[in-house]
């Protein structure tokens, strides 16, 4: 549709008497901005405000202010009524009363309408701080169970230290029992090989049925290794006699077997062995002693 | 005219009610129902003084349309309510000069040019606007071609804008 014949819908659009389509392109084109349509168009509702009102005009400006200073009064009144929180139910029994009654629910009904905005925004905040405090707390949960794991793990640490301890203690007394024993039987062990600095020593004790050895200066044994404890005798050459391990630093002390019974001792001797034993040395031999004759 | 002043709300009402009553009524109601709608809009007008916009145009002008607007609603309702068919074709108001927008002797001439249109031109632009007829209603009733109307009702428009322009000269 070009600017003249939008110029031409004016007349009909000052007496809203546009179908749809034609309205709609002439809010569009008014929209855009067009001084000459705005001008033609007020001039036009001009003409169609006369026409409206050439007819012969009702008497009854004065009657029509009564009526409406009735409403002005009832208004001021529900005004201030609700200014006062003193509205009580009535019966509404004329038009007037009707309008001014309506005019006090819809200001209530504004309230009304204002305080449900206020209390969905305070249930926001709410829910919103409410979740808030809620993933603190997860956090902190979550952190209490990060330590109390931690403290798991060092508890299961610490037992198996003091196991491994209790261990000691127990090897320790009865090495002590060993060598308390009026029949002790020691052997030194020299190094052997690759462990220069190492040494040892095997205590017997028929009496008490105990055999104990202790190194010093043997390095750890390599993983899925061990070193093992070997009397050697002259009928039977090398019996196995314990396996046990080193730790870097300290010494060692672990139980061993009582000599085979009936035969000549002759050495005493540890090679490195696989972690299960052998039974025969396959193994290097780092500590070696010679069993002296009862 | 401000909202809060009874004094403006009187003058509005002994201003323009007479002439938007007879508009009114020209919808098809009576006299309590025109009453009742002006009494509708120049509450509202008062009371929402703010939305009036001087560069749409006059005071008259917006009262009208408010009025016209008011009067259709009314007479929708009342057609659903009664379920009528269609509203009565326009009355004729009687040429009363006395208080009618802003001069008599406008509201002489207006109705003077209206008195002067063509016959089938002031039976178009009263139909098109004293109805609730839309476009293709209007053409049926009338029993004319829609491009015919149309070429009636703003010839009938242009005569009257032309009769005002020279009441203003």
């Amino acid at each position: 549709m070009d600017h003249q014949e939008l110029i031409n819908l004016l007349p009909l659009a000052a007496i809203d008497w546009l179908d749809p389509d034609e309205t709609r392109q002439l809010e569009e084109h008014l929209r855009g901005g067009c001084p000459q349509c705005e001008a033609e168009l007020r001039a036009w509702r001009e003409t169609a405000a006369a026409f409206a009102v050439a007819g012969d005009p009702a008497d009854t400006g004065e009657h029509l202010w009564q009526r409406l200073e009735a409403r002005l009064h009832t208004e001021a009144a529900a005004v201030h009524s609700l200014t006062h929180a003193a509205a009580r139910p009535r019966r509404l029994t004329n038009v007037g009363e009707r309008r001014a009654s309506a005019g006090w629910w819809q200001g209530l009904a504004a309230v009304c309408a204002a305080a449900a905005v206020l209390l969905l925004v305070y249930n926001r905040i709410i829910a919103r701080q409410a979740r808030q405090a809620e993933v603190h707390q997860l956090q902190q949960l979550e952190s209490l169970s990060w330590q109390l794991n931690d403290l798991r793990s060092e508890l299961t640490a610490a037992q198996t230290e003091t196991d491994t301890l209790r261990k000691v203690l127990s090897e320790r007394a009865r090495l002590d029992r060993v060598l308390m024993a009026p029949d002790l039987q020691l052997t030194r062990l020299g190094p052997v090989g690759p462990a220069h600095n190492a040494g040892g020593v095997v205590a017997v004790s028929h009496a008490s049925g105990a055999a104990m050895i202790q190194t010093f200066g043997l390095p750890p044994a390599p993983p899925g290794k061990a070193y093992e404890l070997w009397w050697i005798t002259s009928q039977s050459g090398p019996v196995r006699a314990g396996l046990f391990h080193a730790q870097q630093g300290r010494s060692s002390v672990a139980p061993a077997s009582m000599p085979p019974a009936g035969q000549r001792l002759m050495l005493a001797a540890v090679t490195l062995e696989p972690a299960a034993g052998v039974d025969k040395p396959t193994g290097d031999m780092y500590l070696k002693g010679v069993v002296e004759r009862e | 005219m401000a909202a809060g002043d009874a004094h403006a709300l009187r003058s509005l009402t002994l201003r323009y009610s007479g002439m938007l009553i007879a508009l009114a009524m020209r919808f098809g109601g009576d006299q309590s129902d025109a009453e009742e709608v002006v009494a509708d809009v120049l509450w509202q007008a008062w009371s929402d003084a703010k939305s009036y916009d001087a560069g749409r145009g006059s005071v008259a002008a917006w009262l009208v349309m408010l009025a016209r607007s008011r009067a259709i609603d009314r007479l929708r309702a009342k057609k659903a309510r009664q379920a009528r068919a269609a509203a009565n074709p326009p009355g004729e108001a009687a040429p009363d000069p006395a208080s009618i927008v802003d001069a008599a002797q406008r509201a002489r001439i207006v109705r003077a040019a209206v008195a002067s249109l063509d016959r089938d031109e002031r039976t178009a632009l009263e139909l098109a606007y004293f109805s609730d007829l839309s476009q293709s209603q209007v053409a049926q009733r009338l029993g004319l071609p829609l491009g015919t109307v149309k070429t009636r009702i703003r010839g009938a428009m242009i005569k009257l804008r032309q009769a005002l322009s020279g009441q203003r000269d």
